[in-house]
């Protein structure tokens, strides 16, 4: 096994040397909540995806955020601003990291009965393994991302059985760090399956939008009895809201997905059936990303500025709001709002939003929209 | 001087403030699920005052057998096949009611008395459900928790 040093920095600004990987354990709190421990300490995951782009996991700190989650294993070799690895740079800021480790899609066309794949896909994910298990930010394995079929409301068995295998591996090469599989959560079915499937699968991850405040009573009705995590969730999915006569769908305001952000973690968190089992959550996207439009997921702007997610996510993690709030998005209002109108004609269009604390600038930006191209 | 268009506007609003949503309305059988399908209709066209009454109505009807429903469950009546929830009639259509004139109650920007109704929905109607056409049943109390939760959100 090679031997990796790393050098961090403590709370009290003191370099400290570990060699060793953190020890972390899965186990009920005092109340009988499932929670992860770090060194002997509970670490409830305020978690976020991304974190990618210089800094990030700075901003990620500074909210009260604990844990970044990544898809791939490449993610963890991007330098921050200080020039530092991502892996590095979190573990300086004192955040854990879920490194994903990406298993294909069928759907990308690849076959799980050709052995030759399935023995390549085997010797990259355990030489990812290797590579970062003793890293001391590791918290835990993210394995897979949504590669039972999104779609599905089951999982293709045979990725699940490979999925079974894969953990199975993993837990040989690295005992100390739990794994965990992340579907796209679709219903009972598909968590059914896992259960049959994946018995070796410790922890369950679940991407899931609209329905994320009652995903724990619903994986407990099918089932699910270890640990889960949310690891995607935020505002409704562009599949779940209305659309416009041609097909556009109605993006929410900011203010809008603030509020189903913090909704959204305290109900699967802190308050309703299932919270036991929920380990934590990792908002969706800690950065900015094209998805629909540009401006569908992402929690920042690519200047860097926070948005009103942003803010809910540092209420319910550190329990107090920012300091300077988001302003908010009252109304936005013109006669041409979700209309077909004609080209080169002028539209009024009013504005209401408040910002207690500093003032707003006002700039606007129109956008054109093709379903042909995702946006 | 204010022009003679204004006049029939003031007038014909002096005349809607005058007369009752209710004098209005269309109740057709008086059902529960007729008057709860009207508010949601009524709402879905931004027509805030008959879905108003609509609902008004509905609680007026089935309130107290609504409760008494509930006050038999001790968790979610099974939902399958759908047919199986029509025995809890009053409670899915009156907790589902409440749910929309929470909604509208948001629209209008009184945040205090949709809060109010939300919170009426969750303490005293909690195990309604009701029909998504999309093919599922959802829970109306669930999802007034979640709009409580998003009231909270809101600037101080």
């Amino acid at each position: 096994m090679a031997a990796l040093s790393f050098t961090s920095v403590a709370a009290e600004n003191q370099p400290v040397r570990t060699e060793r990987p953190a020890e972390v354990t899965l186990g009920p709190n005092p109340a009988g909540d499932w929670r992860f421990f770090v060194n002997g300490r509970e670490f409830p995951v305020h978690g976020a995806g991304g974190a990618g782009a210089p800094g990030l996991l700075e901003k990620l700190k500074e909210a009260g955020g604990n844990c970044v989650r990544t898809w791939g294993i490449d993610a963890l070799e991007v330098r921050m601003s200080n020039g530092d690895r991502f892996m590095d740079r979190a573990h300086q800021l004192g955040l854990m990291v879920v490194p994903g480790l990406w298993v294909q899609h069928e759907r990308h066309g690849f076959d799980y009965s050709d052995p030759a794949f399935i023995t390549r896909q085997r010797t990259q994910l355990l030489a990812q393994v290797r590579a970062y298990r003793d890293h001391p930010a590791v918290l835990a394995w993210g394995l897979g991302n949504e590669m039972e079929g999104p779609a599905s409301p089951t999982g293709s068995v045979v990725v699940l059985q490979e999925v079974e295998e894969l953990a199975k591996l993993i837990k040989q090469e690295d005992p100390h760090h739990p794994v965990m599989t992340v579907i796209a959560f679709t219903g009972g079915g598909k968590v059914a399956n896992l259960v049959q499937y994946c018995p070796s699968i410790d922890i369950l991850g679940l991407n899931t939008y609209g329905a994320a405040g009652g995903a724990g009573s619903a994986i407990k009705a099918a089932g699910w009895t270890k640990p889960f995590a949310i690891t995607e969730f935020g505002v409704n999915g562009f599949w779940e809201v209305g659309k416009t006569d041609w097909g556009a769908p109605y993006e929410p305001t900011s203010q809008e997905k603030g509020r189903s952000f913090y909704a959204a973690h305290r109900m699967v968190f802190e308050l309703n059936d299932g919270k036991e089992l929920c380990v934590g959550t990792f908002a969706f996207l800690w950065g900015w990303k094209q998805e629909k439009t540009d401006t569908w997921f992402g929690m920042f702007l690519p200047t860097l500025e926070k948005l009103a997610p942003v803010d809910a996510m540092t209420k319910v993690w550190t329990g107090h709001w920012p300091t300077n709030r988001c302003p908010v998005l009252n109304a936005l209002n013109s006669p041409a709002a979700a209309k077909r109108i004609p080209p080169g004609q002028e539209f009024p269009a009013t504005v209401e939003v408040e910002d207690p604390e500093v003032g707003v600038r006002l700039a606007g930006q129109i956008r054109e929209y093709g379903p042909e191209r995702g946006r | 001087m204010r022009s003679w268009s204004g006049w029939v506007i003031a007038l014909a609003l002096a005349w809607g403030l005058a007369e009752p949503a209710s004098a209005q309305l269309d109740y057709g059988d008086f059902s529960s699920a007729t008057l709860t399908g009207k508010a949601w209709s009524e709402m879905g066209s931004q027509n805030y005052e008959a879905a108003l009454g609509y609902i008004a109505k509905c609680l007026e009807l089935y309130e107290a057998q609504a409760k008494t429903m509930q006050a038999g469950l001790s968790d979610y009546p099974p939902n399958t096949p759908p047919e199986a929830t029509s025995k809890f009639w009053a409670l899915n259509d009156v907790g589902t009611c409440l749910f929309i004139r929470g909604e509208i109650e948001l629209k209008r920007g009184d945040k205090s008395a949709a809060k109010a109704t939300f919170q009426k929905l969750v303490n005293e109607l909690k195990y309604a459900q009701c029909w998504d056409t999309n093919g599922w049943f959802w829970k109306p109390a669930d999802a007034a928790k979640k709009k409580i939760l998003e009231l909270e959100f809101e600037q101080p």
